[in-house]
């Protein structure tokens, strides 16, 4: 298994550095691939245009058939389904990941998270969820009850 | 909780009530122990321990698993973590196309299974470079017989992927199947053909009995359908059959994938 985890990380590095997407920018993969920064903008039009933020992905021995552990670092935008801790909801990083998803295509769906929120506001229950969360938001068991943010 | 302030207990069963998210996980990794420990598929077995784990169970179950035991020589289990249609077909169908190695009928399945699934697949528009690796651990253990390896993880995820590009690739046909349950045809797959550990339904046998070529028999265990203990069998077919020369000889046989239903699981059976 760890061959298809290095080859797949290498392929996928390679095709985000030779390929972006619209701000999108690796800005540091290990050595071992294990854990990876990349900087998201936010799009043009949105809350959020102008502002970058750090994502930290940390991939598993088991990886792509596991998920990968994807947080914010340092500057977590204000957002409905993003912790101050730096936690996301957003299900395909949990029970709706599939191999056939990338580090390209969490990056853009998290862009989109944030393209359609109409107001930059923390989760409701963000105090009591910092208070208990783990360090990694894969333990965490999540109910995803709003597809339209 | 109104006069909770008047009323510590309630406050305190407020308290209990809610499981924090660790309990939860605890609970959940406690209730599903047996079932990760247990082997992807295990040995074969007579049907003693099925008629075992239904001797309280109805009438209809029972008789139905005693027809079973007349009919067939036995089962293999297979884990219970919501990959085990794909798991047991794979390791079935390893197992019938080394049984029958070099024969018409295996050939025209490694060709399904092989080129032309990677085909359906790169058509739908997922990325080979991407998934060729999972698909290289199917083909790979079918070629050498190694049923262990059909087994794996990664084999499951490339037939999920297989499984989703056939719906894909006949969206019309399908859209059919789940529209009433979800408002598209790539919402559904994305949720329910796509992430690891998610059972397979009618549709996704459909278009992987399609995709293979081969026809997948599943024994129905469950009694809600008033069947008076005989034993209800889908059997479903391929829409587009292998392709086997005139030439092959009338003995040389097209097997089937037998599986044995109960809600939310399969199980592999033997013919006799």
């Amino acid at each position: 298994m760890s061959n298809i985890f290095t080859k797949r990380l290498t392929k996928e590095l390679r095709d985000l550095q030779a390929n972006p997407p619209a701000g999108i920018v690796v800005d540091k993969a290990d050595d071992d691939l294990k854990s990876w920064k990349v900087v998201i903008r936010g799009a043009e039009g949105t809350l959020y245009d102008g502002e970058t933020f750090k994502l930290q992905f940390k991939f598993s021995n088991n990886y792509p058939l596991e998920s990968p552990e994807v947080i914010f670092l340092d500057n977590i935008p204000i957002h409905p389904h993003i912790y101050s801790n730096g936690h996301i909801c957003l299900s395909i990083l949990y029970d709706q990941w599939s191999p056939a998803l990338t580090i390209s295509s969490v990056c853009l769906s998290i862009q989109s998270m944030l393209s359609s929120a109409v107001k930059k506001e923390r989760p409701p229950d963000n105090a009591m969820y910092i208070l208990t969360a783990k360090k990694s938001p894969k333990a965490t068991t999540w109910a995803f009850h709003d597809d339209k943010v | 909780m109104s006069d909770n302030s008047h009323n510590p207990p309630a406050q305190d069963a407020e308290t209990y009530a809610r499981p924090t998210d660790d309990e939860i996980l605890q609970y959940e990794r406690k209730i599903k122990e047996p079932h990760t420990l247990a082997p992807l598929v295990g040995e074969k077995t007579g049907f003693e321990s099925l008629q075992a784990e239904y001797a309280d169970g109805s009438p209809t179950t029972q008789a139905k698993i005693a027809l079973l035991a007349e009919e067939y020589s036995g089962l293999r289990c297979t884990r219970r973590d919501g990959n085990c249609f794909y798991r047991g077909l794979a390791y079935r169908l390893c197992e019938l196309v080394s049984e029958r190695k070099d024969t018409l009928w295996a050939k025209a399945v490694m060709q399904r299974l092989g080129p032309h699934s990677r085909e359906a697949v790169g058509r739908a528009g997922y990325d080979l470079d991407l998934m060729g690796d999972f698909a290289e651990c199917w083909e790979d253990a079918v070629r050498d017989g190694d049923r262990e390896g059909a087994a794996a993880d990664s084999v499951v995820c490339w037939l999920r992927i297989v499984t989703a590009a056939i719906l894909k690739n006949n969206r019309d046909m399908f859209e059919a199947f789940i529209l009433d349950s979800y408002p598209t045809l790539d919402l559904f797959i994305g949720s329910q053909v796509e992430p690891m550990n998610i059972e397979a339904d009618q549709p996704h046998i459909v278009a992987i009995a399609n995709a293979l070529g081969v026809t997948i028999k599943i024994g129905n265990l469950d009694t809600t359908l008033n069947t008076d203990g005989v034993m209800n069998w889908h059997e479903i077919e391929p829409l587009e059959p292998l392709v086997i020369p005139d030439s092959a000889p009338k003995a040389e046989d097209q097997p089937q994938v037998v599986l044995l239903y109960r809600p939310g699981h399969y199980d592999i059976l033997y013919p006799i």
